[in-house]
């Protein structure tokens, strides 16, 4: 916390209500007042607000007064939002799609919200989000952009371990797991690292994702005698061999993937004393692909409804608002794509794609270049569907 | 955040703000009433009160000047009762700010105050505040009011 006197943010906090209330207003309700003094003490927090060794300076022989501290720390802040944003935008162009709703929802959905209403300067402890998705390791004691910027950092280091493993071969270990792991709360790269962690062990290919019976039972034999130390260990050095064939073997990474190495090496010898070791690493492979569910059609909506929902639509000045709306009252593919041809606009596409699941990608997908073959003509969204569902499905033309 | 601190330190700002407040007195004696440095002191006493009660916080200036400035030519204030009207004013002004949830702003209100005790509250702090307030606050609430506030027209939908 910062070291400043009440008598010096007093003024500061005068400004701020002065600027919240556009000057109209001379009074404001307690919680909003300790709202704009909290956002003031959040932006002057000398834990966040990174001092040059010159403001430092100018701090010490008193040179710079709070006023200008605030100020600067504010444009800190407000330059961390965007480079924030930026990070957000590396992570969307190169996101790792695996169909898990909470996943999904949080980073894709969730995101975009934050980056709209977000407020530096009149209620910066408010992220907004709640992200559910649990992060590998989690962020604690942050709150605001600070925490958004971690969080995100964070994700940034977990996509790119999973970007070396094959979507497919992902998606079949997690749903050997379990058969609900698209409604699972759960870290995805966890159960990846952890994967390939045990392949290391006996040295296997890490990228197959998969043990055979044998595999196990070579396992069982190599841990059975280890003590939870050695264990843990032996999964330290496994970490840094499995990290440098990623060729992402950097300290960042290592300190960041060992974090869990003392759980799991717990968890291994839980499941070894109680003979389940296939519920740690998987061994029964059930072909994903094979159980997606035929996609059937939900109730469309009449007429003069849809009518009514796509001016509702249109009249949306968020792409969030837009959003809601598709959940609430689509339940139909058709209705769907009425909507995308009235109601949205180049840009908004991707994220009414990303609302769809997997049958109903595919379905859309068959659906359209089906069309295709008789005719050349597609709508701009359509166009930009079949160019979605090639780079997420990497089909090839 | 430590409320009495805070409160000693608004109260360092209100030494300037009683000499303002005095100040208004060479506009309001045309019309007959003027406030005393004793009056001033009681009518921040009543203040401080006002706002802890409905919890909010006032920086920078209080709303007595505008008050004052709104309500000294009213027919039904003079100065025997002048400095009782500023409290009981000063009081709703500060509970409806609250129950109009913020949505109007000072000059809104003391607009639309001003307007109803002069002609159908005939002065009556009671009917202010009970009844014309009441009523206002609630449809603004409920959404059925639309502010015209470039104009200071208030209609029902």
């Amino acid at each position: 916390m910062t070291n400043y006197a009440l008598e010096e943010i007093l003024p500061l906090l005068e400004e701020n209500i002065r600027k919240y209330t556009s000057n109209e207003s001379t009074s404001v309700r307690n919680d909003t007042a300790k709202r704009l003094l909290r956002s003031i003490l959040y932006c002057l927090d000398d834990k966040a607000f990174n001092h040059t060794d010159e403001t430092l300076n100018e701090l010490v022989t008193n040179d710079l007064n709070i006023n200008e501290v605030y100020h600067n720390a504010l444009k800190t802040k407000k330059e961390k939002i965007i480079y924030t944003k930026r990070l957000y935008d590396h992570i969307m162009d190169n996101f790792y799609y695996v169909n898990n709703r909470c996943y999904l929802e949080t980073i894709r959905k969730g995101f975009p919200c934050f980056f709209e209403r977000y407020d530096i300067q009149y209620d910066a402890e408010n992220h907004i989000l709640t992200l559910d998705y649990p992060l590998y390791q989690e962020v604690t004691g942050l709150c605001g952009i600070d925490l958004i910027y971690e969080y995100l950092s964070r994700i940034q280091i977990e996509q790119e371990l999973m970007s070396h493993f094959e979507q497919s071969k992902v998606k079949d270990m997690l749903y050997s797991f379990d058969e609900d792991y698209q409604e699972l709360i759960y870290n995805l790269c966890k159960v990846v690292l952890r994967c390939a962690l045990g392949l290391s062990m006996i040295n296997k290919d890490i990228y197959k994702l998969v043990f055979s019976e044998d595999d196990l039972k070579y396992l069982t034999s190599i841990l059975s005698d280890k003590s939870q130390v050695e264990l843990e260990s032996l999964l330290n050095n496994e970490l840094e061999r499995v990290l440098k064939t990623l060729e992402i073997d950097s300290d960042i990474y290592y300190q960041y993937f060992r974090s869990d190495l003392h759980d799991f090496s717990v968890e291994i010898l839980n499941a070894l004393k109680y003979k389940h070791l296939e519920q740690v690493f998987p061994s029964r492979i059930k072909q994903y692909e094979k159980n997606i569910s035929t996609y059937q059609d939900g109730i469309q909506m009449n007429d003069e409804e849809l009518r009514k929902l796509i001016d509702e639509v249109r009249e949306c000045r968020y792409i969030s608002d837009k959003l809601s709306l598709v959940n609430e009252h689509i339940h139909s593919l058709s209705d769907l794509k009425e909507l995308l041809s009235e109601a949205f606009f180049t840009g908004e596409y991707l994220e009414v794609f990303w609302l769809l699941q997997e049958a109903e990608l595919k379905f859309l997908y068959d659906e359209i270049s089906e069309r295709l073959q008789f005719s050349k003509e597609l709508e701009e969204w359509e166009n930009e569907f079949i160019l979605f569902y090639q780079s997420k499905f990497n089909v090839i033309r | 955040m430590d409320d009495n601190k805070i409160w000693s330190l608004i109260q360092i700002q209100q030494k300037n703000e009683i000499q303002k407040v005095i100040e208004c007195n060479e506009y309001t004696k045309k019309y007959g009433v003027i406030l005393s440095e004793k009056d001033v002191i009681e009518l921040y006493h009543s203040r401080k009160d006002a706002l802890i009660e409905q919890e909010r916080i006032e920086l920078g200036g209080s709303i007595l000047p505008k008050l004052i400035f709104q309500f000294c030519d009213s027919a039904y204030i003079y100065q025997d009762n002048y400095l009782e009207m500023l409290e009981g004013l000063q009081d709703i002004f500060y509970l409806y700010k609250n129950e109009s949830l913020d949505e109007l702003t000072d000059d809104e209100l003391l607009e639309y105050m001003k307007e109803h005790f002069e002609e159908e509250c005939q002065g009556s702090l009671d009917y202010l505040a009970d009844t014309c307030l009441e009523d206002y606050c609630r449809n603004l609430r409920e959404g059925n009011l639309r502010i015209h506030i470039n104009r200071g027209e208030y209609e029902d939908d």
